[in-house]
């Protein structure tokens, strides 16, 4: 009869220790003020770009590429404030568990809360991309709903009827109507690197109905029609037909305009676009770097399909190209709204050197924006823009540092290239 | 009476997990009161909304069969999740397409369900079918659970996402574009 009792009383207490065995006990609800309060989050320092990978973070180890990077976010919200956090089981559920949440117990063989979270957050990372983000856990938003924590997540078809999928985080949104974004990428994943921040980005590629701009929906909402979605959240297919009717550039136009609050005049933009184009040009050195970093490693073998996928850069690329595009267009609109006296002298004559409308050499400009890609050679944005013109950059991750900036053409790879 | 309460505490650690049932709380967030551009006014004005209810359905029955679309339709299988019996264990097939740099990395993967259908992943694989997933695919087995996206029609437009559980169409999202309309549609039904 002891040993009976005794027994009891040891399933009674491995009972009660594994009660708590949820990822997290929620005792809030999602309402307005907390999505006010995810907006205020996603702005503040918490949210940075060393949150996965500074060992000192208690969300240390979580490994993002893309659209899980969003749902990391979100999930680390809803933990640190005690709320629900749910999203549409993508493996598919027969009756229970429709849905992965934090109330499961899947994740109980780590001791603590916060290392249950990472656990959580890095399976639902193994099974989901932008694909699931858009078709069952976010909701399209008007425009004016955009806030920090919304996601824009786009899909672009690419050379060879390839698809591109992409999610951006919101964290802030600039006076002028401009993004801060954070975000990572398969090679930043695959590296453990910080996520990628650009504080001063512009959209493109066009919503196009499910990708587009979007907010998460609430655990009750997962399932249901836009039209049963709280209107103070401010869902609207508007983007889509928007974006049809304007077409991308002045969709884009009208984004910013009704985001801005304050108005950037022509000057302001060009100089902006001036900074978006050197701090794109200097991230193509980490690009590039880790393509050959890998290649060490594997002793310059030619790269798979999953290695050519991350280490080539030819849609990034085509971004910078798009991006000197649009700052060259500044700079014509600025000088065909004889605006050039609002613009800095150092300014005009750079953009007048980069688009080899004055033929000079100018240290100031190499020194405003060096683009280091080697030990040995430093290039400005003026060498860089002809090259890009020329076509001469490689986006091959087989190629030697010299093909990848232009350097050389000589001695390209023999790899195939994927697409 | 010592039984009765651990038999009591074994259900509660693993059935009693409550649904999950927030309910939303109405404060407003403090939104701006200015004007709508009027650009928005008046292309809201000619937006032509079909998600209502009639109109979903409508829509659905040109599209409730996937077994009737594959065989006339071009369609880009998006995911798909097969959970199978075999030997009185549950697995899961998934497959997917994992967000690349440049590109989508084709993905699989295979779950094993315990007593309560949770799922854990026990094979990842990239571009190709892994041992597992191959084994588990071809094995006699019966077949519990389909559920497959497909997107239909793609084009410079968009595309029509598909969604569909054991071949009964859940839920239609995108763009459906004919000679005359470009329309966005968000249609979900139930679980019949």
């Amino acid at each position: 009869m002891r040993f009976i009792v005794m027994l009891s009383f040891f399933i009674f207490f491995i009972s009660i220790s594994n009660l708590n065995a949820a990822v997290w006990t929620d005792n809030q609800v999602w309402s307005l003020q907390y999505e006010e309060d995810f907006s205020n989050w996603m702005q503040s320092n918490a949210v940075n770009e060393n949150i996965f990978t500074d060992p000192k973070s208690p969300y240390y180890g979580v490994s993002t590429d893309c659209a899980d990077t969003s749902y990391a976010f979100r999930a680390i919200f809803a933990f640190e404030h005690n709320l629900p956090f749910a999203i549409y089981n993508p493996s598919g559920s027969r009756g229970t568990n429709k849905t992965i949440n934090n109330r499961l117990n899947s994740w109980d063989k780590n001791p603590t809360n916060a290392q249950r979270l990472v656990a959580m957050i890095n399976e639902i990372g193994d099974s989901v991309g932008t694909e699931n983000l858009a078709y069952f856990d976010t909701f399209p938003i008007a425009i004016k709903s955009i806030t920090p924590g919304s996601v824009f997540m786009y899909k672009i078809k690419a050379r060879f009827g390839n698809f591109i999928r992409h999610t951006y985080n919101i964290k802030g949104i600039n006076p002028v109507g401009t993004f801060d974004v954070i975000y990572s990428t398969q090679a930043n994943k695959a590296h453990g690197l910080p996520l990628i921040r650009r504080k001063d980005k512009e959209m493109d590629n066009m919503p196009n109905s499910p990708f587009g701009f979007k907010k998460f929906r609430w655990p009750e909402h997962l399932g249901v029609e836009l039209s049963q979605i709280p209107k103070e959240l401010g869902p609207s297919d508007e983007q889509f037909s928007l974006a049809q009717t304007l077409g991308e550039v002045e969709f884009f136009k009208f984004v910013t305009k009704t985001l801005a609050n304050t108005s950037e005049s022509k000057g302001q933009r060009m100089t902006r676009l001036f900074k978006s184009v050197c701090s794109e040009a200097q991230a193509r050195i980490d690009y590039v770097n880790q393509g050959l970093n890998h290649l060490k490693e594997i002793n310059n073998k030619c790269m798979n399909y999953e290695e050519f996928d991350a280490y080539s850069t030819p849609a990034r690329d085509q971004t910078l190209k798009e991006l000197f595009e649009k700052y060259q267009q500044a700079y014509t609109e600025v000088v065909d709204a004889h605006e050039i006296n609002t613009v800095s002298a150092n300014l005009v004559e750079f953009s007048e050197i980069i688009f080899g409308i004055k033929n000079a050499d100018n240290l100031d400009l190499l020194h405003a924006c060096p683009i280091q890609y080697r030990a040995t050679m430093r290039i400005d944005l003026k060498v860089l823009w002809k090259r890009i013109l020329k076509g001469s950059l490689s986006s091959h991750p087989n190629d030697s540092v010299e093909a990848r900036w232009g350097e050389s053409s000589s001695n390209t790879t023999k790899c195939k290239r994927w697409y | 009476m010592i039984i009765i309460i651990n038999i009591f505490f074994y259900w509660l650690q693993n059935f009693g997990h409550k649904r999950l049932n927030a309910s939303r709380n109405t404060n407003p967030i403090i939104t701006q009161d200015t004007e709508d551009l009027a650009l928005t006014k008046n292309l809201a004005r000619e937006l032509i909304l079909i998600n209502q209810k009639t109109d979903c359905e409508k829509l659905k029955k040109d599209y409730a069969h996937l077994d009737e679309l594959k065989k006339n339709e071009k369609l880009d299988l998006r995911f798909e999740n097969i959970h199978k019996k075999i030997d009185s264990k549950i697995y899961r097939l998934r497959h997917f397409f994992k967000d690349g740099d440049e590109g989508e990395i084709e993905t699989f993967l295979v779950y094993l369900e315990d007593k309560s259908e949770m799922a854990k992943i026990i094979e990842k694989s990239t571009f190709t079918k892994g041992v597992l997933y191959k084994k588990i695919e071809e094995a006699k087995g019966h077949v519990l659970y389909r559920e497959e996206g497909v997107n239909l029609s793609e084009n410079v437009s968009g595309t029509l996402f598909l969604h569909f559980i054991n071949n009964q169409l859940m839920g239609m999202q995108g763009v459906l574009q004919t000679q005359e309309d470009h329309q966005n549609i968000d249609c979900r039904f139930q679980q019949e």
